[in-house]
């Protein structure tokens, strides 16, 4: 009884997971440019897998195993963002033309009144 | 100035230097066996040996690492990761309700600002974890002047960056930090 219960909690997550994971490829598909996909494919891997991974700790309760399953989902947390970061700033350096509707022109949102 | 540099790090660092070095193989070392979690003489040698070797090899950063204790600033770390991944979570569903709807209103675009933060590692952290959360990215940080340039996916997850929560949680850090 208690196994299946954590079964379920655990298909539970991995199912939350699978979800993100396939919004994150229909935004890499819909998206029209660069940047967007950039946020689309690094939003999967944070949650996504991350669900995934917790509902595989869930399930196999605590253990060695389970403990390098969140050291796996703490340098995944590193290293997506790093590359999601270099690929927006490549692209940037590049001067990669974001979409027609996104304007590639800063904004400059200083509100110098307040300090 | 490098020769100065050297000099006053051999008379009146080198106490807390070797400490921090203690520790970080310490640190080096435990994280090696617990992923090998397997106990005998030639894991624990070659983590020796690793351990030695990184440690050796980081020694000009050893200056770097923090220099007060864990304890003052820990609540506020525990708040920041827990804010930190409050946001992530909060941003994960606000992208993925934008990316599914059908008449998807996405504005993307850049937004440049200048968030009030004094040290060089609280802009690391910032940027970092402006990355980390999703529909934002950071594009560039000037070094000099501490502008950050970011993309956001929609309107709303532009506004309110620089004075948003994280930036709130990471001025009590370098606070906590200081003193």
């Amino acid at each position: 009884m208690l196994m299946m219960i954590r079964e379920i909690i655990a298909a539970v997550f991995v199912a939350g997971g699978v979800f993100f994971f396939l919004v994150s490829v229909i935004g890499l598909i819909r998206l029209p440019d660069i940047y967007m996909r950039v946020h689309a494919t690094a939003k999967g891997d944070t949650l996504g897998l991350g669900l995934a991974l917790v509902g595989a700790m869930v399930y196999l309760g605590f253990s060695f195993t389970s403990l390098k399953l969140l050291l796996i989902i703490a340098f995944i947390w590193i290293t997506s963002p790093t590359a999601a970061h270099l690929i927006g700033k490549s692209a940037y350096r590049s001067g990669v033309q974001a979409a027609c509707g996104s304007i590639p022109v800063k904004d400059i949102s200083e509100r110098k009144n307040q300090t | 100035m490098r020769l100065y540099r050297r000099f006053s790090y051999v008379t009146y660092e080198v106490k807390k230097v070797r400490k921090r070095q203690i520790v970080l193989f310490m640190v080096l070392l435990l994280f090696w066996l617990l992923l090998s979690s397997d106990y005998d003489a030639q894991h624990i040698i070659t983590g020796l040996v690793l351990s030695a070797l990184v440690t050796w090899f980081w020694r000009d950063l050893s200056d770097l690492l923090p220099s007060k204790s864990l304890t003052g600033r820990l609540p506020n770390t525990i708040r920041y990761g827990l804010t930190l991944l409050w946001e992530i979570i909060l941003a994960n569903i606000a992208v993925a309700r934008s990316l599914l709807s059908s008449q998807s209103k996405l504005d993307s675009g850049f937004v440049s600002f200048k968030p009030d933060l004094q040290t060089s590692w609280g802009q690391v952290l910032l940027a970092n974890s402006i990355t980390i959360t999703p529909g934002t990215v950071t594009i560039d940080v000037n070094p000099d002047t501490g502008v950050f340039l970011v993309h956001g996916l929609t309107e709303s997850m532009r506004e309110g960056l620089e004075d948003g929560r994280l930036v709130r949680c990471i001025q009590r850090l370098e606070r906590s930090r200081s003193k």
